[in-house]
């Protein structure tokens, strides 16, 4: 084989290579809170006070970020689909989107319970979405 | 943030006679974009709702950033580039309705007229919506679509042909009576 086609060959295969990396890229699936690393461990007290003391710090510290949340659950709500877990937080909550699969291991009002998720904001409550039940002991 | 909730919350239960104010932590906002390329489907299942029988007003806020996708890389361009969910890190609507909507079970056809708040723009948008009166609840509908164009969305060139110039908007809220 030539030193020309050689080079070509290369090209060609770093091309396939390239546009096979994007096409991965592109349509990789969303990874999950649950087969995230935790980025922090933290009680449901603790982080609607970081919230309501200081907002943008607290944007800071955990949105966007995955975390495990100790609480004790005032309410669970199911709407279609949709499956929600409130944690008390003191003067306000901490809401918690369950992800579909979870429905067995619901807690129930009262209980305490470990919960892992994707930390979003704040509005009434502090939001964590994409979330599943480490436990509920 | 949880402030200006609570002030509509408030504004909207204070009332000299029976309150009539249904309010949800969890409604369902999604969204639909279609196009030969590609369909883009994103849900939203934390939106703070409050719907006011009496003074036929509608509020809805909602993070950015609840919206989850299918696709990681949806999921950072949606927050980072088109909706920048940093800077503007909710939208909100807040309007009134017409038509009266009693307490009592049925299902009524309402009009929704009242300004929308995406991506830091602010528009006047009147669209058709349901009031479902049911075993005590109020439950919200509505679809209509949004041009990203309108709240200053600006979509790449490189994607456009992927994501439709309309975005069908899908709202379900199903309220509780306020406390």
């Amino acid at each position: 084989m030539t030193r020309r086609k050689l080079i070509i060959l290369a090209g060609a295969l770093l091309c396939l290579i390239a546009a096979g990396t994007g096409y991965y890229l592109y349509n990789k699936p969303r990874t999950t809170a649950a087969e995230s690393r935790t980025d922090k461990h933290i009680s449901a007290q603790q982080l609607y006070e970081a919230f309501a003391s200081n907002e943008q710090q607290a944007n800071s510290n955990y949105v966007n970020k995955v975390v495990e949340v100790k609480g004790t659950v005032t309410d669970v709500q199911k709407t279609g689909t949709s499956i929600s877990v409130l944690l008390a937080g003191g003067a306000g909550g901490v809401n918690c989107s369950i992800v579909p699969g979870e429905e067995k291991q619901l807690p129930k009002v009262g209980e305490s319970v470990l919960i892992k998720g994707l930390c979003t904001g704040m509005l009434m409550d502090v939001s964590i979405v994409d979330a599943t039940i480490i436990n509920n002991k | 943030m949880r402030t200006i909730c609570f002030i509509v919350l408030v504004c909207l239960s204070y009332l000299p006679m029976q309150a009539q104010t249904f309010m949800t932590r969890n409604g369902n906002v999604s969204f639909f974009s279609k196009t030969p390329l590609e369909d883009i489907k994103a849900e939203n299942s934390q939106a703070f709702a409050a719907v006011d029988l009496t003074k036929k007003s509608v509020a809805f806020t909602l993070l950015q950033r609840n919206f989850l996708f299918p696709k990681q890389l949806m999921q950072e361009h949606y927050n980072e580039n088109y909706v920048e969910s940093e800077k503007f890190p909710k939208a909100q609507f807040s309007g009134t309705f017409t038509g009266d909507v009693p307490n009592k079970p049925g299902t009524y056809k309402v009009q929704v007229s009242g300004q929308l708040t995406l991506h830091g723009v602010t528009q006047q948008i009147t669209v058709p919506g349901e009031l479902e009166v049911k075993d005590g609840k109020v439950t919200a509908k509505s679809a209509f679509a949004v041009k990203p164009s309108d709240f200053n969305i600006k979509i790449p060139s490189l994607v456009k042909d992927k994501i439709a110039s309309q975005i069908n908007i899908q709202i379900v809220a199903v309220c509780l009576p306020a406390k």
